[in-house]
């Protein structure tokens, strides 16, 4: 059942109930206000009727042809009246032909405890009447008046029938002018909806006109177009991301390819194969680093849970880490320290960990220059830079090569990006070093920064969230 | 023959070097843009073997410099990306022929081979005579610096004149070039033309550059001559 047709049921069924509670209300109130009316008319009769009887006998009976007009207020004339004694004989009787008494047996009782007023067919007309006991000074008498009700009879059923006729159009109405409205309300929804069925992943600038009502349906479009821009903002990162990749991938395949196709031409001696061969596996070992890099990055953007956290000690991987670059760091004349107050635990995965310091350190053994020191830290802090007080552990690794440059800082940790386009590749590395020291930060929760040093050289600072319980 | 090989990746350069040496080439390297251009502005090369991705300046805007500089040695441009974009901004730069890596060497040589065999005549991406100037792959055409709104018809007939500067064209042979062999229309179609393209390409410079040879047929002049 569509919206637009619920509504337009509530609106009917909310009409017509309306319409029933406030008729019946109504009616009510028309019913009481004409009985009080009759009753206010009976009360005068009784009481001129008992005037009469106290200032001298009543003339006889008249018959009833003095039945006529009922408009206006009740004409003497056709006033129903009859004076009985108390055991119920008729003493006087008006207005009616009959001459039995207007009072049962049982009423005759029930005027004595009071005055009685009752509705009842007399001569097949309904009559408004009323019996009470009139206290002479001889002997008591008991008055009946009746007025006929056939006015307030007609008025109440003209009421009645004024609502059964007005109220199904009127809840008619209420249910159509639901619809219409409904349907005037809904449709910017429905063109809404259509553009969104429209659009497809492959118009990432395609976006849903914002009516300039200011009203909830804008706000749904604002909002629509707000998730657009965010998936059309993921779809470039996804697609650029894919092409770097491919190309990044491109270059290692290039060299390999070539290498071997080299190879086999004919007349190649046997060290220069070997030479080939040598190669070939260099362009393998980049192909597989890189394979293995990209492979992090994509698990990390899938959201899974990559990691394999236990507690580890940082101390004593930073002097692994050391240990690891020592023979590279020597053979380009550098020097590697480290500085590590305490076991600094932290919760995290090994491996990731130790991925993380091999490119920060391979890095800065890279650029440092010959004789200088890299300077590799640990130490327990509070977590910089809206952290909240956290307990964190960092880690610096610094250098005293030329620094990152200025314009490269912003990008540092983005995936592609080199300090040096050409230096970069010389070295074989495909810029995703710091990118991927990034997301092993952030996967940890932890937080990774870089900059220049004043006094010169790149350095790069990791926390990762303390063990909490050491 | 000898080669430039235009590429950053030093093993990929030193590759491409020892295979072109080995088929014969004598094989120079340059590793950034401005070296390239350099080495091509200063020795005559039979072909470039242009990287696309460079640092600094990138191979696309290489091998327009080397156009604009004159140089026509023909162009191969080596890419890592094969999108279709890279590939049409590659070749519309001036570039003469388009490999993506990973590629086979027995292709870069057969492909060398046409390139250098067509030679390196002037054949530059943009035309230009006597103040006129025309981008067949914008299609867009300017007098000086003012763009000329031309209809398809007229942009491939002044096409064709630039083609041909100062060469008389029958008007048999534009209507070959410019309308199809299907073509069954009037036959001064070709007069009613050249006087469309006159009104927008000479005319309102008050110049006569597009002149009638009587009898013959038309000629673009090298250089515009004031009208009279």
């Amino acid at each position: 059942m569509s919206l637009r047709l619920r509504l337009a049921a509530i609106f009917a069924f909310g009409s017509a109930a309306l319409i029933v509670v406030a008729g019946l209300a109504f009616l009510w109130q028309l019913h009481t206000s004409l009985a009080a009316a009759l009753d206010s008319e009976l009360k005068l009769r009784t009481a001129a009727l008992a005037a009469r009887l106290a200032s001298g006998p009543l003339p006889p009976g008249s018959p009833a042809d003095q039945t006529g007009s009922h408009t206006g207020q009740f004409p003497a004339a056709e006033q129903v009246a009859q004076v009985l004694t108390p055991a119920g004989a008729v003493v006087y009787s008006s207005g009616i032909e009959g001459t039995g008494p207007l009072l049962s047996p049982a009423q005759l009782r029930q005027v004595a405890g009071g005055p009685l007023t009752f509705t009842a067919v007399i001569e097949g007309e309904r009559l408004r009447v009323l019996a009470s006991e009139l206290h002479r000074r001889s002997r008591p008498a008991i008055t009946v008046v009746g007025v006929p009700t056939d006015v307030a009879d007609v008025a109440q059923a003209r009421a009645r029938l004024a609502l059964l006729i007005g109220a199904p159009p009127v809840v008619l109405a209420a249910g159509l002018g639901g619809w219409l409205l409904t349907g005037a309300a809904l449709r910017p929804v429905g063109r809404m909806r259509r553009r969104l069925e429209e659009i497809t992943e492959h118009d990432a600038n395609a976006r849903l006109p914002v009516p300039a009502t200011g009203d909830e349906i804008a706000a749904l479009a604002v909002t629509m177009n707000g998730l657009l821009d965010r998936l059309a903002r993921a779809l470039a990162r996804q697609r650029a991301f894919t092409a770097d990749a491919g190309h990044e991938l491109r270059t290692p395949l290039t060299a390999l390819r070539a290498e071997l196709e080299l190879a086999a031409r004919p007349g190649k001696s046997r060290e220069a194969l070997a030479d080939a061969v040598r190669a070939a596996a260099g362009d393998a070992d980049r192909l597989i680093r890189l394979a293995e890099d990209l492979l992090l990055l994509a698990r990390a953007d899938e959201g899974a849970a990559f990691l394999a956290p236990e507690r580890i000690g940082l101390s004593s991987e930073l002097h692994a880490a050391a240990r690891r670059f020592a023979s590279t760091a020597a053979a380009r004349g550098v020097a590697i320290s480290v500085q590590a107050a305490g076991q600094l635990g932290v919760v995290a995965d090994r491996g990731r960990v130790r991925q993380a310091l091999d490119n920060l350190i391979g890095n800065a053994v890279r650029h440092a220059p010959p004789g200088s020191t890299v300077e590799v830290s640990g130490r327990c802090a509070v977590a910089t830079g809206g952290g909240g007080g956290r307990r964190v552990v960092a880690v610096e690794v610094r250098d005293h090569g030329p620094g990152f440059p200025r314009e490269f800082l912003p990008r540092a940790f983005e995936r592609f990006q080199r300090a040096d386009p050409a230096r970069g590749r010389a070295d074989g590395g495909a810029g995703l070093g710091l990118a991927i020291v990034a997301t092993i930060a952030h996967a940890h929760h932890g937080t990774v920064a870089a900059g220049n040093h004043p006094s010169g050289g790149a350095r790069v600072r990791i926390e990762l969230p303390a063990d909490p319980w050491p | 023959m000898r080669v430039l090989v235009v590429e950053d990746e030093m093993r990929t350069a030193g590759l491409l070097r020892r295979g072109l040496s080995e088929e014969g080439y004598s094989v120079d390297v340059a590793v950034d843009g401005p070296d390239a251009v350099w080495r091509v502005s200063e020795f005559s090369y039979d072909a470039v073997v242009l990287d696309v991705m460079l640092p600094g300046c990138d191979g696309i805007e290489v091998c327009r410099e080397l156009r604009s500089r004159g140089r026509w040695a023909p162009v191969l441009m080596l890419t890592a990306r094969d999108d279709l974009a890279a590939r049409v901004r590659g070749l519309d730069s001036g570039a003469d022929d388009y490999l993506a890596k990973p590629f086979s060497f027995d292709e870069l040589f057969a492909r060398l081979r046409a390139l250098i065999r067509r030679g390196a005549p002037e054949r530059p991406a943009q035309l230009r005579c006597g103040g006129l100037r025309l981008d067949p792959a914008t299609r867009q055409a300017w007098r000086g610096e003012a763009e000329l709104e031309l209809s398809p018809k007229e942009f491939a007939l002044l096409e064709l004149f630039l083609r041909h500067p100062g060469q008389v064209l029958t008007r048999t042979r534009i209507l070959e070039h410019v309308w199809d062999y299907t073509y069954d229309g009037v036959s001064n179609v070709v007069d009613q033309y050249v006087g469309y393209l006159r009104r927008k390409v000479d005319r309102p410079f008050g110049i006569t550059q597009l002149e009638t040879v009587r009898g013959v047929g038309y000629r673009l002049r090298a250089a515009p001559a004031a009208a009279g």
